[in-house]
C-alpha cells in the first residue's frame, strides 16, 4: 500500500516537473522533434477567428497552403525571456500576429529560457530548414556566430544586438533608445508639478544607463530645475519589489516616473495608482494605457515587434541586408507611444488638456530630433 | 524616516508571514524549504479565489486550503514515506512555479502576469480611526491592507500557543524529542502532520497577502526568493517568534535601504548586495553568539541518542 502510494506520489512530482518545463521553457526541445507543435501565437483564439483567416486553422501542418508565395516562408522567433512579459516579448508578439494577419506567415515562437537550451532552439529550427531564424537579446551572438556559417540559406536576424558577425545571412538590430527617452523626458518635465522625475530600472547597462541620462537632458529642456531619481530595481519580474520603489519615489516627492522594468513596473503602475496625488508613469516597450488610463501618459517602445515586422516584410519584398542596422526615431522603428484616450477613467477636463499640450510639445521634439535639429547623445556616464 | 519604517514593515510582512510556518515546522522537527513553492501556490489560488468570487477574503481563505493540502503532501512524503526533506521542498518549490505558470496560461490564457483586472479584487487599505490623526504614530501604524495588522498579531499568539499551552508544549515535545514525546503517549505523526497543514496555510495566506494585499497581480515566479528569506529568518530567530519577527524586520530594512540609498554616488550594485549581505552577517552573529551554531531540532534527537 505504501509503495504505491509512493509511486503514485512521485509520478505527481515527476509530472510537476514536466509541467515546469512546459511553463519555462514553452517546449524549447520541441522543435527537435516537430518544429510545428511549438506554441502557436501568443494571441488567443479569438483573435485568430477575428482574423477571417479561413484557410488558416491554428494547428494547420502546412502553412497556410493555397496562399500567396511569401507564406511558405518558414520563420521561427526565439526568445529567453517568457511570454506575457508586459515589455519587449509581449511587443514582439503582436508583430507575430500581424505578421499573420498581413501575410499569412505563421511564426513559430520558442521559449528557451535556459541558456543551455538556446543553442539547441537555434541550431534545431536552421536544422528544419527554417528561411529566417529570429533571436531576442545580446546572448543569442555566440549561438549564431557558431552556427550560421553552416546553414547559408538560413537568415538570422538578432533583435537588441549590437555586434557586427559579418556573415552574409546574419542582421544585428541595435538601438537608439535614448532618442525617444529624450522625448519621454520632455514629456515627463511637461506633465510634472514638482519637477522631481523617477525612474525605474531592472538592470544598469550601456543603453538603460544612456536612456536615463536622456530622459533627465530632455526633461530639463522644459525645467531646467528637473532632476531625475534612478533606482535599479535589480529585476526585470518583481512586480512587488516594483510597488515599493514606486511607492518610495512617490513619498520622495517624483510625480513622473519613467520605467524601464518590463513586468517589475507593472508594481510600479499600481503605485502611481493608489497615489493620493496626480503620479504619471511612462512605461517600456508595450502598451500599458489599458491598465491605468489616467496614469500612464506613454510608452517607450524601442520597437522589437516593429524590427520583426519590417524585416519579414523586407524578405517577402526580396530584400535583405547584412551586418548591423541601428534603429531610431529617424527610421520609425522606435517611437515614444502616446494616448489618445487618457484618463478615459475620469480625469479632469484641466488635465487632459495639459496632457494633450505635453504631447504636442513632445511630438514637435520627435520631428526635431528626426530632422536632426536635435541630436541626443549616447551619454552612458554614471550620475 | 517615517517612510523608512512604514516601508520596513510592509517589505518585512510578507516574510514575517511565511516564517511564521516556517516556525511550526522547525518546532515540530520537520526542515520545510518549501516555503517559497507553498507561498508561490499561495499568491496564485488567491488570485484565482478573487477571481471566480469577486472577495479578496474569499481568494485567501481558497489560498490558505490549497497550501494546506500541499503542506499534507510534503508531510505525507517526509515523514510515512521517509523522502528526503530537502529534496521534497525542492520538488515542491519547482512544482509550484511550473504549476501556477501553467494554470495561468490555462485559466486566464496569458503567460507571464495576470494584472488586476476589474474582476479582481484585492484587499483595501485600513485606516484605523483615531489613531490615523495622531502625527508620525498614526502614519506609521495605520494604512495597510489587513493582512498586515493579522500578522503582527499573529506573532504574539504564536508565541503563546508555542510556550503557554499544553498544546504548545506537545508540540515542541514532538520537535526536541519525538522518542520522548511518544513514550509520554503523544502521537508524533500526527502533530506533524497538523502543523505542516498549519504551516500551509500561514503560507497561503503570506502569498494572498504578496498578490492581494501587497500588489493586486500575479506574475510568473512573483515570489522571488522571499519563501527562502523567510526560512533564513526562522534560522536566525531560532523558532522563536518574537526573535523571528524582528529577524523579518531586519531583513525587510535591508531591502528597504537597498533601494532607500541609491543615488548618493554608490554603483548600486553594491548597495544591492544589502539584503544578502544582512543574511550572512545575520547567520554568523547567530552562530557565534550560541557558540556551536544552529543545530537542528530533531538532529538533537540523534547526538543524544549517540551519546546514550
Amino acid at each position: 500500500m505504501k509503495k504505491k502510494l509512493a509511486i503514485l506520489l512521485t509520478t505527481v512530482l515527476v509530472f510537476g516537473m514536466t509541467l515546469t518545463g512546459c511553463g519555462n521553457d514553452g517546449g524549447a526541445a520541441a522543435p527537435a522533434d516537430d518544429g510545428q507543435k511549438v506554441e502557436e501565437d501568443a494571441g488567443d483564439a479569438k483573435d485568430e477567428g477575428d482574423a477571417g483567416d479561413t484557410e488558416q486553422p491554428a494547428d494547420t501542418e502546412e502553412e497556410n497552403e493555397g496562399g500567396s508565395e511569401a507564406s511558405e516562408l518558414k520563420v521561427a522567433f526565439i526568445t529567453p525571456q517568457a511570454t506575457g512579459d508586459n515589455g519587449p516579448v509581449d511587443d514582439i508578439m503582436l508583430a507575430v500576429d500581424r505578421v499573420k494577419n498581413d501575410y499569412g506567415i505563421e511564426v513559430q515562437v520558442v521559449e528557451a529560457l535556459d541558456t543551455t537550451d538556446q543553442e539547441d532552439a537555434v541550431r534545431s529550427f536552421a536544422t528544419e530548414g527554417y528561411d529566417v531564424i529570429f533571436t531576442l537579446f545580446q546572448q543569442f551572438v555566440e549561438p549564431v556566430r557558431k552556427i550560421a556559417p553552416d546553414y547559408p540559406d538560413t537568415k538570422f536576424v538578432m533583435i537588441y544586438a549590437t555586434d557586427d558577425l559579418s556573415m552574409d545571412n546574419v542582421v544585428a538590430y541595435a538601438y537608439d533608445a535614448w532618442e525617444t527617452s529624450y522625448a519621454a523626458g520632455v514629456l515627463a518635465a511637461s506633465m510634472s508639478e514638482s519637477g522631481i522625475l523617477g525612474n525605474v530600472v531592472g538592470y544598469e547597462d550601456d543603453t538603460i544607463i544612456a536612456n536615463s541620462n536622456a530622459f533627465l537632458a530632455g526633461a530639463q529642456t522644459v525645467n531646467p530645475n528637473a532632476t531625475v531619481k534612478r533606482i535599479n530595481a535589480a529585476s526585470f519580474e518583481d512586480p512587488a519589489k516594483g510597488k515599493e520603489v514606486g511607492n518610495q519615489l512617490i513619498a520622495d516627492g517624483a510625480d513622473v516616473i519613467f520605467t524601464d522594468a518590463a513586468r517589475t513596473s507593472l508594481g510600479v503602475i499600481e503605485a502611481a495608482q493608489e497615489a493620493s496625488g496626480d503620479v504619471f508613469i511612462i512605461g517600456d516597450n508595450a502598451d500599458h494605457s489599458a491598465l491605468a488610463p489616467s496614469a500612464v501618459i506613454g510608452d517607450n517602445i524601442y520597437g522589437y515587434g516593429n524590427t520583426l515586422y519590417n524585416q519579414i516584410s523586407d524578405i517577402v519584398a526580396g530584400k535583405f541586408e547584412s551586418g548591423v542596422i541601428v534603429c531610431s526615431v529617424g527610421n520609425g522603428i522606435s517611437v515614444l507611444q502616446t494616448y489618445d484616450n487618457f484618463g478615459s477613467d475620469g480625469a479632469s477636463d484641466e488635465l487632459k488638456s495639459k496632457y494633450t499640450a505635453a504631447v504636442e510639445a513632445t511630438n514637435a521634439v520627435i520631428e526635431q530630433i528626426k530632422n536632426g535639429e536635435v541630436t541626443v547623445e549616447k551619454d552612458t556616464s554614471a550620475k | 524616516m517615517t517612510q523608512l519604517i512604514i516601508s520596513m514593515i510592509r517589505c518585512a510582512t510578507p516574510i514575517l508571514l511565511a516564517a511564521l510556518g516556517g516556525i511550526i515546522c522547525e518546532r515540530v522537527g520537520v526542515f520545510n524549504i518549501a516555503l517559497e513553492g507553498m507561498m508561490l501556490f499561495g499568491c496564485f489560488f488567491a488570485i484565482y479565489g478573487s477571481y471566480l468570487t469577486g472577495s479578496a477574503w474569499i481568494g485567501a481563505l481558497i489560498a490558505m486550503a490549497v497550501c494546506g493540502v500541499v503542506g499534507f503532501i510534503f508531510v505525507k512524503l517526509t515523514e510515512d514515506l521517509g523522502a528526503e526533506p530537502t529534496i521534497t521542498g525542492i520538488g515542491i518549490n519547482t512544482l509550484a512555479l511550473g504549476m501556477t505558470t501553467y494554470l495561468m496560461k490555462m485559466v486566464f490564457g496569458e503567460g507571464g502576469s495576470i494584472s488586476a483586472s476589474n474582476k479582481i479584487s484585492g484587499f483595501q487599505r485600513i485606516e484605523i480611526p483615531f489613531i490615523k490623526d495622531i502625527p508620525v504614530i498614526g502614519e506609521i501604524l495605520s494604512g495597510y491592507t489587513p493582512l498586515v495588522y493579522l500578522t503582527f498579531i499573529l506573532v504574539p499568539v504564536l508565541a503563546f500557543l508555542l510556550y503557554r499551552t499544553h498544546m504548545g508544549i506537545s508540540l515542541r515535545a514532538v520537535g526536541e524529542e519525538a522518542h520522548a514525546a511518544q513514550a509520554a503517549g503523544l502521537s508524533v505523526s500526527r502533530f506533524r502532520v497538523i502543523s505542516l497543514i498549519a504551516a500551509g496555510m500561514l503560507c497561503g495566506l503570506a502569498g494572498a497577502h504578496l498578490s492581494l494585499g501587497y500588489v493586486t497581480l500575479f506574475s510568473e515566479n512573483m515570489t522571488n526568493g522571499r519563501g527562502f528569506f523567510a526560512y533564513v529568518a526562522v534560522v536566525f530567530g531560532k523558532a522563536d517568534p518574537v526573535s523571528v519577527m524582528i529577524a523579518a524586520l531586519v531583513f525587510g530594512l535591508a531591502d528597504t535601504l537597498s533601494t532607500k540609498v541609491q543615488g548618493n554616488g554608490i554603483p548600486s550594485s553594491l548597495v544591492l548586495m544589502l539584503p544578502y549581505v544582512v543574511t550572512i552577517l545575520a547567520l554568523m552573529v547567530r552562530s557565534t553568539m550560541t557558540g556551536n551554531g544552529r543545530k537542528l531540532f530533531h538532529s538533537n534527537l540523534k547526538t543524544k541518542e549517540v551519546k546514550q
